[in-house]
């Protein structure tokens, strides 16, 4: 169990006040690099799926560097920049941090690679 | 009944559904309310291609779960939430499965304790399941479909009327007596336009 970015991309923030479009903002602790077997049928499928600004915005808080600007750039037939993608969405946990409502500036911990979104009982 | 019956039935069910859904190869699985992960953990076994999330509400479930996707040798990205409220409604969600507390209670047992959220489910046990139809058009994917689990008390021809003016089918698609109930596994998914 890891908060990978892809997990990351299909959050938004629970608070009432948010307008559950925008990504949330990752503060990163602790991250480690795990080793995902490398789907390329999955990885295009799921380049769809993907809000892709937000991508970017939090792989470079990770690091991740090299990738495409936009999803016209990315060029399927070549294995190597698609496997750079597959790394930075499938391999690079976050284990320690924070997930950051950015409308409300409220903070979801990350502990054992598991985001808490839970608010409390006076945000219901 | 034993609270592990819902979950065998669970399972049951959505191997005989396998070719339904290998069909459709679906990309992204959740389960809500994942317990200990054994649902999730057998369909991972199953069904290649997708990637699996799992949450629930309970820390100690998501680390029961955590054990079993470990000791099953199957990924699962786990995240603690209230349902679907931290989940991007885009028609992001493929298969989505909930086994929701869906024994009718009084309104306080549903959250007298951690173990009470798991079953109790209120005013016809729906209270808990009901919130997450009103939004199911936006989370789930065109192909996208829902399983869940309920019993005969929580009214599924209602479930199904509602979904129905929502544009969805429902289906028992697996029963299994219970007690002097029924167990029923349901199955939501868009009817396709004409």
């Amino acid at each position: 169990a890891n908060m990978i970015l892809l997990t990351h991309n299909m959050m938004v923030s629970p608070m009432k006040e948010a307008s559950k479009t925008l990504p949330l903002k990752i503060e990163a602790e602790e991250v480690q690099e795990l080793e995902k077997e490398f789907n390329l049928v999955f990885l295009v499928k799921i380049i769809d799926r993907l809000d892709w600004a937000g991508f970017l915005e939090a792989s470079a808080i990770l690091n991740q560097q090299g990738l495409p600007s936009s999803t016209e750039e990315i060029d399927k037939t070549n294995e190597e920049s698609m496997r750079k993608l597959h790394h930075a969405l499938m391999e690079v946990d976050v284990v320690t941090g924070a997930l950051v409502c950015t409308e409300t500036g409220r903070r979801f911990p990350i502990a054992g690679g598991i985001p808490n979104m839970l608010l409390n009982q006076d945000e219901l | 009944y034993e609270p592990a019956e819902d979950t065998f039935l669970f399972m049951d069910a959505l191997q005989e559904e396998l070719p339904f859904l290998m069909e459709r190869e679906p990309r992204t699985v959740l389960e809500l309310g994942c317990g200990s992960g054994c649902v999730t953990a057998f369909l991972a076994q199953h069904l290649r291609g997708a990637t699996f999330f799992a949450s629930d509400i309970n820390p100690h479930a998501l680390q029961a779960a955590r054990r079993v996707f470990d000791a099953n040798k199957v990924e699962v990205e786990l995240f603690q939430a209230d349902l679907l409220s931290a989940w991007r409604p885009r028609g992001n969600i493929d298969v989505l499965l909930f086994n929701p507390p869906y024994v009718p209670t009084p309104k306080e047992e549903m959250t007298s304790s951690w173990i009470a959220r798991s079953w109790a489910g209120g005013d016809r046990g729906r209270e808990v399941v009901d919130r997450i139809f009103p939004s199911l058009q936006e989370h789930l994917s065109a192909g996208g479909c829902l399983y869940m689990v309920a019993l005969d008390s929580n009214d599924p021809h209602d479930i199904a009327s509602e979904m129905s003016a929502r544009g969805f089918r429902t289906k028992v698609v697996k029963k299994r007596k219970a007690g002097i109930e029924f167990l029923l596994i349901l199955k939501i998914w868009r009817r396709l336009q004409a």
